[in-house]
């Protein structure tokens, strides 16, 4: 039976260009919580709403069931973590999002909790995303006011240039086939990338950045 | 250079190295070059001994920690500034830095050490040699004063057998010759069969006998096995011949030499004893006990340690005892 290794996989709100760690960037003794986070959002005409994860809905639906290992493993992680809820073309994407604070800024990586079909008479999606290999995706958090956030993606493509050209050292795999590639640094590695050029806007793609307008 | 390229394949972040990783190594060995020669050139040679090495350790650990932290903070911080378009961070925690810097040092300061201890080595080889040589050269000007010496004193005994008009005197002079071939070819070497050196000293006996007479009351002994044996040529005849010189030249009524020698197992005692006698015929000036001197010398060169030598000088008789181990 051949496993899957990894899948590149792209929620709606986070781009083709957003960077890809196998690797996530907090970790459950650097996680931070901010209450400005739970609500919700509305971006572009879609809403997103936040919540942490014990008090989610996501958590609600899902406590009697089993959750598996990992999610018990992680459990002190997913104290400090959020759910972020939103629907798209009659999908219901849940994601899990871990908050840290590095060198003045806000970081979250995003990673997916869920992804169901809301029409219930629509045939059943032949790939269960839980099921394959975790990958992390970063966003800088910056809190504008109470009742906006904006949301700044690592610049894949800057990444994948900068590796390129070799002006950047940062463990990574690619595959050549799909012209695709996959952050490997270790979370030590990635905190201490992000603390020192997460102040730098080139790291950041500003054209698919996302700003969110509470709405209550 | 070999180190860089070491830390290059170490360092790097893919298969093989990217410019990136050129860029990275060359910064890395920048911070702790400084570090490395600083140790070599000043910590080491001023304060390197036992005396001072707890000084030295605490330096060492100081100069350690401080490009450590210039390392670790060049990268973290210092390098977004000076090269801005070049990403790296510092890989490691400071304490793998410093793990890291101490173990380069130390293998540096072994090869340093090594290479110190090789060249010291050499010198001192060298010193050997020219120690050796010297060595060498002055046996070479010891023999060349003993021959002179031994063939001195023969042709005295030989001139004194023409004035007497000694009818043994051609027999005398084949064998005199028979020595000089001795002396001028196989006493070339530092060491002979002792086997040689006895014949010699047999052939040496039996010219001297010849002038003097039967009124010397000559004793020889010899025990042991002289076969397989080697040792320096010319140590023995000397004090014969000075035997012979001092005490069958002197108050011939009286006069004697007794000779004993003892072979053991890597082990030669030879004493000889003799008489002594008035002045010799034809006076030596100053070149007088020349040849025990020069014999002393080359005992000294040849046999450090491994011998002992005792002259007694008596009233009435001059014994030399002399134990080599051969």
């Amino acid at each position: 039976m051949t496993k899957p290794i990894f899948l590149i996989f792209f929620p709606i709100m986070i781009l083709q260009s957003c960077i890809t760690s196998l690797h996530p960037l907090v970790t459950k003794n650097t996680a931070v919580t901010d209450s400005r986070l739970t609500g919700t959002w509305n971006s572009d005409g879609l809403d997103y709403t936040i919540q942490k994860v014990f008090e989610s809905d996501f958590y609600n639906e899902r406590k009697d069931a089993s959750l598996g290992p990992p999610f018990k493993r992680d459990s002190i992680l997913f104290s400090k973590s959020y759910v972020i809820h939103y629907m798209k073309n009659k999908i219901k994407y849940d994601l899990y999002g871990s908050m840290i604070q590095l060198n003045g800024e806000y970081f979250m990586n995003f990673t997916n909790a869920d992804m169901n079909q809301d029409d219930t008479t629509a045939i059943e999606m032949e790939v269960c995303p839980t099921c394959l290999l975790q990958t992390y995706t970063i966003a800088r958090i910056r809190f504008s006011n109470s009742n906006t956030i904006k949301l700044d993606f690592i610049d894949g493509d800057f990444l994948y240039k900068q590796i390129n050209v070799g002006r950047m050292k940062l463990k990574h795999e690619t595959d050549e086939l799909y012209d695709t590639f996959l952050i490997t640094a270790s979370t030590y590695e990635l905190q201490k990338f992000i603390q020192k050029y997460g102040n730098d806007d080139r790291f950041f793609d500003k054209e698919n950045s996302v700003t969110l307008i509470r709405k209550s | 250079m070999f180190s860089f390229f070491i830390f290059l394949y170490i360092f790097k972040t893919g298969i093989k190295p990217e410019k990136i990783d050129y860029v990275y190594t060359l910064l890395f060995q920048l911070s702790l070059i400084p570090a490395v020669y600083i140790n070599i050139e000043l910590l080491l040679p001023k304060l390197g001994n036992r005396k001072r090495i707890l000084f030295y350790l605490f330096s060492l650990a100081v100069i350690i920690i401080f490009f450590a932290w210039i390392n670790n903070n060049f990268f973290d911080k210092w390098s977004a500034k000076v090269f801005p378009d070049y990403f790296f961070i510092s890989y490691f925690t400071f304490r793998e830095i410093i793990l890291f810097f101490s173990v380069y040092i130390i293998i540096t300061t072994l090869l340093k050490l090594s290479k110190s201890w090789f060249l010291v080595s050499g010198l001192q080889k060298e010193l050997l040699e020219k120690e050796k040589q010297k060595t060498e050269v002055e046996l070479k000007a010891l023999k060349a004063q003993i021959n002179p010496h031994f063939f001195f004193n023969t042709l005295n005994s030989i001139y004194s057998m023409a004035l007497d008009k000694d009818e043994r005197l051609p027999g005398t002079i084949l064998q005199l010759s028979e020595l000089m071939r001795y002396f001028l070819y196989v006493s070339r070497d530092n060491f002979i069969p002792l086997e040689k050196e006895m014949t010699v000293l047999d052939n040496y006996i039996a010219l001297q006998k010849i002038r003097s007479d039967s009124k010397l009351n000559f004793e020889i002994k010899r025990s042991g096995e002289i076969n397989g044996q080697q040792i320096a040529p010319l140590v023995l005849i000397t004090f014969l011949e000075n035997a012979f010189k001092h005490g069958a030249k002197g108050d011939s009524e009286k006069s004697f030499i007794f000779l004993n020698t003892i072979i053991e197992k890597n082990k030669l005692i030879f004493s000889i004893e003799n008489n002594k006698g008035y002045v010799d015929e034809i006076k030596t000036g100053e070149y007088n006990g020349l040849g025990l001197e020069n014999v002393k010398r080359q005992l000294e060169l040849l046999y450090p340690g491994k011998h002992s030598l005792k002259i007694s000088n008596e009233q009435n008789s001059f014994k030399v005892q002399l134990q080599l181990n051969l």
